[in-house]
């Protein structure tokens, strides 16, 4: 993970976008818990530079897209 | 094996330049196993570098490919296609292996992603160590196998220098004092009386210092038919 997040800041992106969190099928509480968190941090460095970046190139603009911690998908 | 580590992505970004379309090639022997270079590498390389230059606004093309060994030319044979389509090659070999992709290439322009660093081995997960140095007249047989050319900080061929303390060598803690090493081995296989051979100066002709080294087996040269 260390790797990882090293990787990310090397390449431009912010290490915070990945981590990890140990849970067994038992701590639901704690999965909502880390799931909020990670979305809540995700709100807070923005969307994914790289798709703004992709969009750019294929001359797509998506002025004002809201931060999102999922991929457009819902169950994928 | 040889024991290499990857450049930042930052020096392999100014190295590879303006190049639009660029070969990420991984080496499948020694830098697979220091994980350095293999085709695990390749793909990350090649993928941080797709995401890198387009937040940087480029378009770059970036594939790669692993071969078997890049050091000899009939694996490098099997890349031939690719690396003629590319404006660069980016190369996750050893030193040799650049080399190789340079010298059996001669229109493609090679770039390195890694540092080679040295021959050795890996001590325990994660760490690698220094273990010999090529110097071309190995002297292991009579210091019971710890080399002291590659592991003594002086290269020293007479027992420890005064900077030997509770084992360790002067430059680090980390670092064991291979004569502390030699002396250990060498008492516990009862074979101490070997260290009172005092070894002349070494010819380092045989090492780097002789220039660039070949090495000729005439009976394993092809088209010599008795």
């Amino acid at each position: 993970m260390d790797y990882l997040r090293k990787l990310l800041q090397e390449i431009g992106l912010e290490p915070e976008r990945v981590r990890m969190f140990n849970l067994s099928a038992a701590m639901a509480g704690q999965f909502v818990d880390a799931t909020k968190e990670m979305m809540e941090k995700i709100r807070e460095v923005g969307p994914n530079p790289l798709r703004a970046a992709g969009n750019k190139a294929a001359g797509v603009e998506r002025a004002g897209e809201p931060a999102r911690a999922a991929p457009d998908k819902e169950n994928s | 094996m040889i024991v290499a580590e990857q450049k930042s992505l930052d020096e392999i970004k100014r190295l590879v330049g303006e190049a639009e379309k660029i070969l990420v090639v991984g080496c499948g022997t020694c830098v697979t196993v220091c994980f350095a270079g293999g085709s695990r590498e390749a793909a990350i390389v090649a993928a941080s570098l797709r995401m890198a230059s387009r937040l940087d606004g480029e378009v770059k093309k970036v594939s790669d490919v692993t071969v078997q060994r890049q050091c000899e030319w009939e694996y490098l044979d099997a890349i031939a296609k690719e690396v003629g389509e590319v404006d660069v090659v980016l190369s996750l070999g050893c030193g040799v292996g650049v080399q190789a992709i340079a010298e059996h290439f001669p229109n493609a322009w090679v770039v390195p992603g890694l540092n080679t660093t040295f021959m050795g081995l890996p001590t325990e997960q994660g760490i690698w160590a220094e273990r010999c140095a090529a110097c071309g007249d190995c002297v292991l047989g009579l210091t019971g196998g710890v080399c002291p050319i590659a592991r003594c900080s002086k290269s020293l061929l007479n027992g420890p220098c005064g900077g030997s303390l509770d084992g360790h060598c002067e430059i680090s803690k980390e670092t064991p004092c291979a004569w502390q090493l030699i002396h250990d081995r060498l008492t516990d296989k009862g074979k101490l009386e070997v260290l009172m051979d005092i070894q002349p100066p070494k010819n380092w002709k045989t090492a780097r210092d002789g220039g660039p080294r070949r090495i000729v087996r005439e009976d394993l040269m092809l088209g010599k038919e008795e």
